[in-house]
């Protein structure tokens, strides 16, 4: 199947600094795309660059076909960009800010916005507050209607910033239970910490580092990919000697090194430079070697920026 | 289509916080003649100090709407959806001046009713709404002014400068029978609009008005573009 959502070499460099390198991002109909990654590093940048609200510098993206550049106002109407912050209009009330966002985004008469607001403020349960002004709503029942805009609006294509940022679990699962069956026809890209949230409501999930894709790829084919990684830990009878340590920092292969005394920690992509750091390990009095399954958060460390602790 | 709903989200705002601008709507014309007239109970200066309450507090009115129409929506990371929608910020730039036109009409018909109640004063339908065309252009410019000392944050510097020069500005008013023949030509020259003032009760002259629409185009036109630039750059930081 083609992908409906293109990236094609995409670059964007804010302030100097290069926030997207080279990305390339494809995304097949009504599936859902996870972009995981640490902080700052470039997730939210990436989304504002589909949802067409962030120009790019170079690099092009299709959408159902259509150029973002070329056909900007055509392809973003079909778009529904939720930030990771509330975006109401702090001088209107619930209702007005729904009123003006359907408006804008819909083609249905004034009637039927009226009727779409009551019928979906009843099933979220904010009726009681619709006529409230924003500053007096508190912040998780904003972020659901913020995200009622979405399935009220049923857009083609839904961008979400952590979507359940602020939201407790209960109301994270009956969340993704509306979003799936009130949006199934859509295709959505949310960027999350959540690994559970990632696993369990992905299609596809792509590791974003320092603006570039990692991996990308169904949980089933990251997994497969990822099948030699490995984490690891060893124990010693006493401290780690300080040549040792440094040469376990120095090894590019390693990822996430946390050396504490006489335990060592680490993420390893080959099972050939784990077996180099065993090896050297065994004159520094080995006392005890841990391995445990790799898990999705596993994965997502070894993918992302490599840092040691002392 | 788009601009209609931006002009409705406005109507909205403005029905919202209807009281907050009643009452400065009345408020502003009474301070300054608080401030500018009463001290001084001339019957001559009444009258002039009149005609600058009538321009100043449409403009102090209406730049005060700026900050209600932009910077709590445009500006910082946490900007409203509005801007996050595929619509032409010019577009939403000029509904904005259509509202703070609409609030400078507003208040020019309060000032106007407030110092003709005091003063017992009167002008022309025709002289009133000669004296709107008049004040179009200075409020257009000032509400892009405004706007921009929102995107660089100095907003309220800027709203405080602005209340001195309309405060001076209805001070000018003042002194403008005692001498109109020599050292205050040069002024005349440079604020057009009192000219014009002085011209109103003689004849209609069209140059003033013309002169200060070609300059508030200009104004107006280099400041949206740049303000649309600063909020673009805003929005990727």
């Amino acid at each position: 199947m083609p992908a409906i959502i293109s990236l094609q070499s995409v670059a964007k460099q804010i302030n100097g600094k290069t926030i997207i390198a080279d990305c390339d991002l494809g995304l097949e109909k009504n599936q859902t795309l996870s972009i995981v990654g640490v902080n700052g590093c470039g997730k939210s940048v990436l989304l504002k660059i589909i949802a067409g609200i962030i120009n790019v510098d170079s690099g092009k993206i299709f959408i159902d076909g259509n150029s973002l550049t070329r056909e900007s106002v055509k392809v973003r109407r079909k778009i529904c960009y939720i930030p990771d912050y509330i975006d109401f209009d702090y001088n209107l009330n619930v209702y007005q800010n729904l009123y003006i966002y359907l408006r804008l985004v819909s083609k249905k008469t004034s009637n039927e916005i009226k009727h779409n607001i009551y019928h979906w403020s009843n099933i979220l349960g904010f009726s009681h507050i619709l006529y409230s002004m924003i500053s007096e709503v508190e912040y998780s029942k904003l972020r659901l209607i913020q995200i009622s805009r979405a399935l009220a609006s049923s857009p083609e294509y839904l961008l979400i910033d952590k979507p359940s940022f602020g939201l407790d679990s209960e109301n994270k699962k009956w969340l993704w239970s509306l979003i799936n069956t009130t949006l199934k026809y859509s295709t959505i890209i949310y960027t999350s910490y959540d690994f559970n949230e990632v696993e369990s409501y992905s299609d596809r999930i792509a590791f974003l580092d320092k603006g570039k894709i990692r991996l990308n790829g169904s949980i089933k084919d990251i997994m497969d990919k990822t099948e030699s990684y490995g984490y690891y830990k060893l124990i010693f009878k006493s401290n780690i000697s300080k040549k040792f340590s440094s040469e376990v920092r120095l090894n590019d292969n390693l990822y996430h090194v946390r050396i504490k005394r006489n335990e060592m920690e680490f993420y390893c992509s080959d099972k050939k430079t784990f077996f180099d750091i065993f090896k050297n390990s065994l004159p520094n009095d080995l006392l005890d070697m841990q391995n445990r399954p790799f898990n999705f958060e596993d994965v997502f460390l070894s993918q992302t920026r490599k840092y040691n602790d002392e | 289509m788009m601009s209609s709903i931006i002009l409705i989200k406005n109507m909205f705002v403005l029905k919202n916080l209807h009281v907050k601008y009643l009452l400065v709507l009345f408020i502003v014309p009474m301070a300054l003649y608080l401030i500018n007239v009463v001290p001084f109970m001339d019957e001559q200066i009444k009258i002039w100090s009149s005609v600058g309450i009538w321009i100043s507090s449409p403009i102090i009115c209406s730049y005060m709407y700026v900050y209600d129409f932009f910077s709590n929506q445009a500006l910082s990371k946490k900007r409203s959806f509005i801007f996050n929608q595929p619509i032409s910020m010019f577009g939403l730039l000029f509904s904005g001046m259509l509202i703070s036109l609409f609030i400078a009409f507003l208040e020019l018909i309060i000032s106007f009713l407030f110092t003709m109640l005091i003063n017992n004063i009167s002008i022309s339908i025709l002289d009133f709404i000669f004296l709107f065309i008049k004040i179009v252009p200075i409020v257009s410019s000032c509400f892009f002014i405004g706007i921009i000392s929102s995107i660089y944050n100095i907003y309220n510097v800027s709203f405080i400068s602005l209340l001195l020069i309309c405060v001076s500005f209805v001070q000018y008013c003042r002194l403008l029978p005692l001498d109109n023949s020599s050292e205050y030509n040069i002024i005349y020259s440079i604020v057009v609009v009192s000219s014009d003032v002085l011209n109103a009760n003689n004849e209609i002259n069209l140059f003033p008005a013309l002169l200060w629409y070609t300059i508030a185009i200009i104004v107006c036109g280099l400041l949206s573009y740049l303000a649309v630039t600063l909020v673009s750059r805003e929005n990727e930081s």
